[in-house]
């Protein structure tokens, strides 16, 4: 059958292109799934990044969030040619959002304002035992904002008669007060027209305007409780009452919509809060409103976590990058091999370098373009993201690299078939360069980082490309070193086996040694798959046990409970728990006198310090009398060869960290009960607190709940937390949420481009086995020696990769918390050290071993199928 | 000279090896599997170097080549079939495509292309297979294609390894007929590399290549006798080295029984050699 024959140049590239396209498919295949993996990357962290801001910020209290500040209301509260009580500034504040720079701007609501004269004191005309003082408060809006419950809204005061108030309920149920009460003040006698709510008293309103929804009680022991709350009159009575209220305050706020934040305008939007503050808004008549906001600092702390992360993220996936690369030149080289024939005859023929590469990088070209442009148009419209510029390019380049590879890997020196008998190993100066260049710039990486030591802040330096880089160009130069290295021993091995074993054992060394079935990028694969694997599962339980340590840190102990006051009845009761080992009540008071050559004030924490340190060992027990033994807890280098507390000589046994006590801002001395000097110590107790060692195996969020019950029967407000709860929190949040998946995600990607390498590699050698396997068949083999020669392809390999991918594995993790703070990301008061879970290496190592079996086996099953009759035709070259 | 080396061994593939082919030549190269002409062809063919001595092929130094130079030198200076015909044509181009291919790598204007592979199909006589895949040619068409193809960019040196040895009797005359046309009617020089006899035979001159050396060279020439009858002669020729060592033809050993001691007699103007006997041998 003949055919038309194209003599021109594309025709002729067209058939040669068109043939032979198993190869270039696979290859398509594989570059198609990386470039949807790299153009996922950057818009899964977008995401996440998104989802971790959002997550910060709706964590945090309105007053904290919002842009909110409390100021003068101005001297008059009626303006020419506006009509109602303060409606110029009225105007100024409504104008402020407008005046606010994008991304800030989007994410503010509309502002809101009340003003409230000073607190005025009230008599109280039913006999109760407090000190009433009240403020007026005028909201323009009031009608929307609360519900009376009780009575009818107040009428405007014109100066004449009572001044209508409505009263918050928490206020009227705190004081007594009822509708129609009449309470004489300063101002002017005042008549509660109505009980109100607030109609969303868990809303900003409720927090931003504090004693209108709660009422502040002062108790001093002795003398009658003082309420303070803020009351609500009729927005026109400002007229009656204006000189009042120019001497009062104007809370104003802006609430600040977290849910709409990105990540990517994070950088933007904390200069910009920052600016804020200092810019104060200048109201008419002398009026003044400065708004702040915590926004800066929480947008800058969750952008260290995230920082952070993407460092981590970046750590595990660059070993990836290694896999990757190796994976991709044997898909190139072994679509290369398939175009040998036609190339070497090209060349000799006198086609050049430039040629000859040209025709490869086009095949490239066709291969990687057209599916790396469905995958990247695919995943830009299924998962709209906004990306920077590095993240919208990465997956082209990543395209771009095979055409490159193609066009490297492809000279006309390495198209003639090479003098097997003659070319036992290859002499590469170009590899021996390159190993030696890679050594070189791993030892310098090495050195760089430690030399610069721990980044304190992530952010100061993005995603690090010394971080990034350092662990790969550990790993191959290890690698390399380990594959110049093995053929030593295994020579040795072969050595030592000629005389004592059979053939099989002798022939699979010798092979391994001389011509062995897997190449560099294959073995390379291999070490840097099960490298990362390793690696993936330490970091996994690095950060396991960093996120328990921070929050062991945050809890002081397995549980503590808070509380104004436990008696000695609280805290047997809550010995006496099951579940409970022991329990130590610390109390805490300020304004202690410690001398370290010069005297200050500090927190004293008062306790059983032989139970204290059965709860904490790591605290010591403070025993003997006199001096008295002290322990400081400082942020601070502190020494002194006298110390007084409380101008008594003390015995400093040791100064600690500050935060090795939880909730403790300042300075703290801790103190055993029995040793406190008479009459020291007495200043306020601040608080108290229970710290309890669970018992093993209790579950700590049991007792915990079990032991509020028991100390909060007296009807103290008990804050309880515990460890379990305190993790379970920092787990909430996105990014540690997803770092573990994600780790696990980079070691079964590991898993599955080891599984690709091996099949890829093993096909490659497909050929070249089946011509030994029948030869040695004719020579009388039984199958299942022949089972063992092939299985020593893949043996020696697979034990160099086992033993240096995870001695690689393990040591990375020492490398990057050497080089990268993850206090960010886990908490805590020290960067968490590398933790090594036996059992979850070995599992990884385990899962390693089945996959490289696997892709062994499946190869050669294959390998048989794409080579059937070869051993018929073994003499042919 | 050309040394492969390995693992600290160097094997010498040819060493003392003086040739010199005119041009217009056809010779054969005759030598055991492993005597080194195939060597001698990848160098002469330009696709490998010499590590040591000289090398020319129509005023190319081979030794001294660079990169552009060789690629040029493999373009218009030499043409080459190899035995198997996979390596001589792609198996998805047809015969007019492969011989397009090594127009197209040589640069050829593409308006003469047609014409030229239609030119070399005819004068190699296998136009008939002009559009057809290597696979549906016969092993001698092949070879016939793959001449064409190596003609393609007007040659001056034709090299050929072993063209015939996969092929009958019959296509290996045709194969050799076709050499020996191109030879004549285009002028080429061709270098065969063989260990066909019946090839070797009907080449004026035959090289003989054993361990990397020139061995023996027969040179045939055709004179009429004093009847004016055509006689066929051939004179064969051996290599002296520069110790005075001398290789003798296998057959002339046979013959003559020349074996372990041979008597030598100075002539005038030659040396004898003769065999000896148990009683000649000296004690």
């Amino acid at each position: 059958m003949t055919r038309r024959s194209h003599i021109g140049v594309a025709g002729l590239l067209r058939h040669h292109l068109s043939t032979g396209t198993r190869a270039s498919l696979l290859v398509a295949l594989l570059v198609g799934a990386t470039v949807v993996g790299v153009a996922l990357a950057p818009r899964a962290l977008a995401r996440l990044g998104d989802r971790e801001l959002r997550h910060a910020l709706e964590k945090t209290s309105a007053t904290q969030l919002d842009l909110a500040g409390v100021g003068q209301p101005g001297a008059k509260a009626y303006a020419q040619g506006l009509e109602g009580p303060y409606a110029h500034a009225a105007l100024v504040i409504g104008n402020i959002r407008q005046a606010l720079p994008q991304p800030l701007q989007s994410l503010v609501g509309d502002p809101h304002w009340l003003v409230r004269t000073p607190a005025q004191s009230v008599t109280v005309t039913r006999g109760q035992d407090l000190n009433l003082h009240v403020r007026l408060g005028i909201d323009l809006s009031w009608k929307d904002l609360v519900r009376p419950v009780q009575g009818e809204l107040p009428d405007t005061y014109d100066g004449r008669g009572p001044i209508g108030i409505a009263v918050p309920r928490a206020l009227a149920e705190r004081a007594d007060l009822r509708v129609g009460d009449r309470l004489p003040s300063d101002p002017g006698k005042l008549r509660v027209t109505a009980i109100v709510d607030v109609v969303d008293p868990d809303g900003g309103y409720a927090a931003h305007t504090g004693d209108l929804v709660r009422p502040t009680v002062t108790v001093s022991p002795g003398f009658p409780s003082t309420v303070t709350g803020t009351v609500l009159v009729a927005p026109d009575s400002a007229r009656a009452l204006e000189p009042l209220l120019a001497s009062g305050t104007l809370t104003g706020w802006l609430p600040v919509d977290g849910s709409r934040v990105s990540y990517t305008e994070a950088d933007a939007l904390v200069p910009e809060a920052r600016r804020l503050a200092s810019n104060p808004v200048e109201l008419p008549e002398g009026g003044r409103l400065a708004l702040r906001t915590g926004l800066a600092d929480i947008v800058e702390q969750t952008s260290d976590r995230i920082e952070s992360t993407y460092a981590l993220f970046a750590l595990a996936f660059s070993g990836l990058a290694g896999v990757l690369g190796a994976v991709f030149a044997l898909g190139v080289q072994t679509v290369v091999a398939r175009r040998r024939p036609a190339l070497a005859l090209a060349s000799a023929r006198g086609a050049g370098e430039v040629q000859v590469r040209g025709v490869m990088v086009l095949e490239g070209l066709l291969i990687t373009l057209p599916v790396s442009a469905v995958a990247i148009r695919a995943v830009t419209s299924l998962v709209p993201a906004a990306v920077g510029p590095v993240g919208r390019l990465l997956p082209w380049a990543v395209a771009a690299l095979v055409p490159v590879l193609f066009g490297v890997l492809t000279t006309t020196r390495a198209l003639r078939e090479p003098r097997q008998d003659l070319q036992v190993r290859t002499r590469s100066r170009v590899r021996w360069v390159l190993e030696v260049g890679v050594a070189g710039l791993a030892v310098l990486s090495l050195l760089a980082l430690d030399r610069r030591g721990v980044v304190e802040s992530s952010r100061a330096v993005g995603i690090d490309p010394l971080v990034v880089a350092a662990p790969i160009l550990l790993v191959t130069a290890v690698c390399a070193a380990a594959l110049r290295v093995y053929p030593w021993p295994l020579a040795v091995l072969q050595r030592s086996l000629r005389s004592r074993r059979g053939p099989v054992a002798v022939l699979g060394a010798a092979r391994a040694v001389r011509q062995p079935a897997l190449g560099f990028a294959a073995a390379l694969a291999l070490v840097v798959g099960l490298a990362v694997v390793t690696f993936s599962a330490v970091m996994a339980s690095t950060i396991r046990s960093g996120l328990e340590h921070a929050a062991r840190e945050a809890v002081g102990a397995d549980v503590r409970l808070s509380a104004s006051a436990f008696d000695e009845g609280d805290l047997d009761a809550v010995r006496r728990l099951a579940g409970v080992d022991e329990a130590v009540r610390l109390s805490v008071r300020s304004g202690v006198e410690l001398d370290l050559g010069r005297t200050a004030h500090v927190d004293v924490v008062v306790t059983d310090t032989a139970a204290l340190h059965t709860v904490r060992p790591d605290l010591p027990a403070l025993t003997g009398e006199y001096p008295t033994p002290i322990l400081l807890g400082t942020d601070r280098e502190e020494r002194a060869d006298s110390v007084l507390f409380e101008s008594r000589p003390a015995h400093l046994v040791d100064v600690v960290a500050r935060e090795l006590l939880p909730g403790l801002d300042h300075r703290w001395v801790l103190v055993d009960e029995s040793a406190l000097p008479p009459g020291a110590a007495r200043g306020d107790s601040r608080r108290q607190e229970v710290l309890i060692r669970v018992a093993p195996g209790a579950d700590a969020a049991d007792v915990a709940d079990r032991a509020a019950g028991v100390a909060g029967r007296s009807g103290v407000d008990v804050e309880v937390v515990d460890v379990e709860g305190e993790r379970a929190a920092a787990e909430s949040s996105p990014l540690v949420g997803g770092l573990q998946p994600a780790l696990l995600v980079a070691a079964l990607a590991a898993l599955l481009l080891t599984l690709v390498t091996v099949v890829l590699a093993s096909l490659a050698a497909a050929r070249a086995r089946q011509q030994l396997l029948g030869v040695l068949r004719i020579l009388g083999m039984s199958p299942r020696q022949l089972r063992g020669v092939t299985a020593w392809e893949l043996g020696p390999i697979a034990v160099v990769a086992v033993a240096v991918g995870t001695a690689v594995g393990l040591a990375l993790p020492r490398v990057v918390t050497r080089a990268l703070d993850l206090r960010p990301f886990v908490g805590g008061r020290t960067s968490p050290t590398p933790v090594v879970e036996p059992a979850l290496v070995l599992a990884g190592v385990g899962a390693f071993v089945v996959v490289v079996v696997v892709a062994g086996l499946l190869a050669v099953a294959v390998g048989r199928r794409v080579a059937p009759a070869v051993t018929v035709k073994m003499g042919e070259r | 000279m050309r040394i492969f080396s390995a693992e600290g061994v160097e094997v010498q593939a040819l060493q003392g090896l003086t040739l010199r082919v005119e041009r217009g030549e056809l010779t054969a190269i005759v030598g055991a599997s492993g005597s080194g002409k195939s060597t001698l062809l990848t160098i002469l063919s330009g696709l490998d170097v010499p590590s040591a001595g000289s090398a020319r092929v129509a005023g190319h130094d081979l030794l001294a080549m660079g990169t552009r130079e060789r690629t040029a030198y493999r373009r218009h200076t030499v043409g080459f079939v190899w035995q198997q015909t996979s390596r001589n044509l792609l198996p998805y181009l047809t015969g007019a495509e492969n011989v397009a291919m090594a127009l197209a790598v040589a640069r050829s204007p593409r308006r003469q292309r047609a014409g030229r592979v239609d030119e070399l199909l005819e004068l190699l006589g296998v136009a008939s297979v002009r559009d057809r895949p290597p696979a549906q040619m016969s092993g001698g068409q092949q070879q016939r294609v793959a001449i064409a193809v190596a003609l393609a960019n007007e040659p001056e040196v034709l090299f050929a390894d072993e063209p015939t040895g996969e092929l009958d009797e019959v296509s290996s005359q045709g194969v050799f007929d076709a050499l020996r046309d191109v030879n004549e009617r285009l002028g080429v020089t061709v270098l065969i590399v063989t260990h066909d006899q019946r090839v070797s035979q009907q080449v004026r001159r035959t090289v003989q290549i054993r361990d990397g050396r020139l061995s023996t060279e027969v040179l045939r020439s055709t004179r009429l006798d004093e009847h004016g009858v055509e006689q066929h002669h051939a004179e064969e020729y051996a290599v002296l080295d520069r110790v005075g060592r001398l290789q003798l033809p296998q057959e002339y050993l046979t013959s003559l029984s020349l074996k372990d001691l041979v008597r030598l007699e100075l002539d005038t103007d030659h040396v004898k050699v003769h065999p000896t006997t148990g009683e000649e041998a000296p004690s």
